[in-house]
């Protein structure tokens, strides 16, 4: 905020006056003289009730600014003073600027660019009039979390070369033009740090121009024919169509614009062309077409086979960077300001986007982050990370954190003694992250390598439609899948047991090995498979795969007949006598063949019942007996 | 497409489903994303062109000329300009840039 004595330097500014009309000067003055007699009496207001100074002008610097906007808005021109002013106001407030409430509407925009235009000797531009939605853009407030200190950065020194230059639609309508306005921004920013040069005044409009006029022909497609997939898909090419050729003219006239200067134009050409498939380097493909996460694992898998650590890192870093920019947009500043601690300060969705952006070891740089806050130059460090936080400097944290771009970014005023322990600090935990990246990425390859591996296998095992000769639809309706919900909550248990007729598991019995049980197989609730599995009680889908002795449901029955015996599928009711079924193959004993039908016996109140079933209807049988017996 | 649009959306969905593409074609989509990343490509051309002097791109101009990609990634550095990252701010801002375009609401918010 600017101090309280500037303003009142500032007062003599308004003596600046260009030439009005006599009726709007006075206007104007009348309108000032109100503004200053509102100051004074808010001021010794303010004053007697023990308000600061910085707080007294920040009242009457909202009200000088609203001043100054309204005039902007009726398109009067304004002074260098109200320039200064607004540029500073959004230098020091960002978003919560007076410039916030600003609106350029369409009409008013447009008449400032060609007033802009004409004094600058430039013709009509084409693909501009009332109807072009320019205003200032309403950010959605994500993006305003996700961007807003990078674009105000951006802004703020455009805003202050732009409007000092006298270009003060230009910047309402290059932030409207493009929510993700930093390339118009930081084109005006780079190319004129005193002055626009008239080609890139009108490239910047025909860009904005542009990209409204592609985005608007898809909205209409969008809102007038939202099942027209044609039409939406065609409006979308046509929109990257058209951008990119804008992005290219403007390209050109950058060239163009240095023809005059020779080295200037062959240096961009040859820039131009050396950069060419950069973005491929950088993994932009994959940010573009999924996420930034395939981005940093393909970069990674990519260093770790040329044996590049350093690389890693590097990328590590570039990624982390970027969640930080988000982090930051979301900290606490107040939290970390009064705990001394930036850490204290970030939200954990903060934290989270940052894991999912690519750092997967957030706890990491924590643990690095907080080594070095806790060592003896803290405060010092956490305090001149609270001043970089509200000072937007980005990347003067990742710098900060990891050390690697410490050098770069972060200008340490400190003792030597100071500075080098930061160097050191910051390099050891960049070594740690490293490491713990190398560690996460071989555990991961392990664990990729182990799904494949059970993955295959159990493509090689035969499922049950492959076994008993079942389409995948008599699958679903199987009553086989009702077998595995007998518990009622989702638990169900297959155990092979012992080779006698007992009818019930025993403790005995439980202490078998594999290979002394035979072929049956127990089904029963929790209460009967705690007595038989000692507790373990496998949930659903690992019962067909993960029986101890037997790969599988199927496998067993499969191991016993071909051994010849007969298989016995057992119902157990909290652990009670319920109904024992068996069957046998009545087929060519082939046994790489499906069974078509079996003979099914069971025993009931202690007399044997043997039948010939097809195995449907054997499974049917047993679904009918789960009824029954309410499992 | 949901008019809400999150940070996740922009880092982690494809930007063509972002502007709302429907079963668009493999080959198309390819095609797309090229144009994208070319469009990405001229935009750091002109910000690096921003940040380098006339006698900078005297010097790049020579590097150029020699090939020499070492040479020219060393003196990109020297000039504090992290390629990589610049590509990666750019596609997310275009990425960003498109999905608010491309978005009813937003588009009329703007």
């Amino acid at each position: 905020m600017v101090e309280f004595g500037k303003f009142i330097g500032k007062g003599v500014i308004w003596g600046k006056e260009s030439a009005l009309s006599p009726d709007v000067q006075k206007e104007q003055d009348k309108a000032k003289q109100e503004v200053m007699d509102d100051f004074r009496n808010q001021y010794h207001i303010m004053k007697q009730d023990g308000h600061t100074p910085e707080a007294v002008w920040q009242k009457m610097h909202e009200s000088l600014n609203k001043f100054t906007i309204e005039k902007l808005q009726k398109g009067q021109e304004l002074t260098e003073g109200e320039i200064f002013d607004l540029a500073d106001d959004l230098a020091e407030n960002g978003l919560k600027s007076s410039w916030a409430d600003l609106k350029i509407y369409s009409e008013t925009g447009v008449t400032n660019i060609k007033k802009l235009m004409k004094s600058r000797d430039l013709k009509e531009i084409e693909g501009i009039d009332e109807k072009t939605p320019i205003t200032f853009s309403n950010l959605p407030s994500w993006f305003r979390r996700a961007f807003g200190k990078s674009i105000l950065s951006g802004s703020t020194s455009l805003a202050v070369a732009a409007i000092l230059s006298g270009a003060m639609p230009v910047v309402g309508a290059g932030i409207a033009g493009m929510a993700g306005a930093n390339f118009l921004i930081e084109k005006l920013r780079s190319a004129s740090e005193h002055e626009l040069k008239k080609q890139e005044v009108e490239g910047i409009i025909k860009d904005i121009a542009a990209s409204q006029e592609s985005a608007k022909k898809l909205i209409e497609a969008k809102q007038n024919n939202p099942d027209d997939k044609i039409a939406i898909n065609t409006s979308i090419e046509e929109m990257l169509n058209a951008l990119h050729q804008r992005s290219t003219k403007s390209l050109e006239a950058r060239q163009k614009l240095g023809s005059t200067k020779h080295k200037l134009k062959w240096g961009l050409a040859s820039l131009a062309s050396s950069l060419a498939g950069a973005a491929v380097g950088a993994g932009v493909y994959e940010l573009i077409s999924g996420g930034i996460r395939g981005a940093t694992e393909k970069a990674m898998t990519e260093a770790a086979a040329k044996g590049e650590e350093f690389q890693i890192r590097q990328h590590a870093v570039k990624f982390v960077h970027d969640a930080w920019h988000w982090i930051i947009g979301q900290a606490d500043i107040d939290k970390a300001h009064q705990t001394g601690d930036l850490l204290t300060g970030l939200t954990q969705s903060g934290q989270r986007i940052a894991a999912e952006a690519g750092f997967a070891h957030f706890e990491t740089a924590k643990t690095a982050a907080a080594g070095i806050m806790n060592d003896e130059i803290r405060n010092i460090i956490a305090q001149r990370v609270i001043t970089a936080l509200k000072n937007s400097a980005i990347g003067l944290i990742s710098g900060v954190v990891f050390g690697h771009t410490a050098e770069s970014t972060f200008e340490y005023a400190g003792t030597p003694k100071e500075k080098k322990e930061i160097q050191e600090g910051t390099a050891k935990s960049l070594e740690k992250t490293g490491e713990t990246f190398q560690e996460e990425k071989k555990k991961a390859e392990e664990e990729q390598a182990e799904a494949q591996k059970l993955e295959e296998q159990k493509k090689e095992a035969p499922t049950i439609g492959d076994w008993f000769d079942l389409s995948p639809t008599d699958v679903e309706e199987n009553p086989i899948i009702h077998i595995t919900e007998i518990d009622g909550d989702g638990n169900f248990v297959i155990e092979r047991y012992g080779n006698t007729d007992e009818s019930k598991p025993t403790e005995e019995n439980v202490k078998k090995t594999p290979e002394e049980l035979q072929h049956w197989l127990i089904v029963g609730d929790k209460k009967a498979a705690r007595i038989a599995r000692k507790g373990e009680v496998l949930p659903t889908h690992k019962a067909f795969t993960e029986l101890p002795g037997n790969k599988s449901f199927i496998l067993a029955i499969q191991n016993a007949l071909r051994e010849n015996k007969h298989p016995k599928i057992k119902f157990n009711t909290n652990a009670g006598i319920g109904k024992a079924y068996f069957f046998e193959r009545l087929d060519d004993q082939d046994l790489q063949k499906p069974i078509p039908t079996v003979l099914v016996s069971y025993v009931e109140n202690g007399k044997t019942e043997t039948e010939t079933r097809s195995i449907k209807e054997f499974f049917s049988l047993i679904d009918k007996e789960k009824t029954k017996t309410k499992f | 497409m949901d008019n809400n649009i999150s940070y996740d959306d922009i880092i982690n969905r494809d930007i063509l489903d972002l502007m709302g593409a429907q079963n668009m074609p493999e080959e198309k989509k390819k095609e797309l994303y090229i144009k994208i990343i070319e469009t990405i490509e001229n935009r750091v051309v002109s910000r690096i062109s921003g940040e380098l002097s006339e006698n900078d791109l005297e010097e790049w101009k020579k590097l150029a000329d020699e090939g020499n990609k070492e040479k020219m990634q060393t003196f990109l550095k020297s000039k504090n300009i992290d390629l990589n990252q610049l590509m990666i701010q750019e596609a997310l801002f275009y990425k960003s840039e498109l999905a608010t375009l491309s978005n009813p609401k937003t588009y009329q918010e703007r």
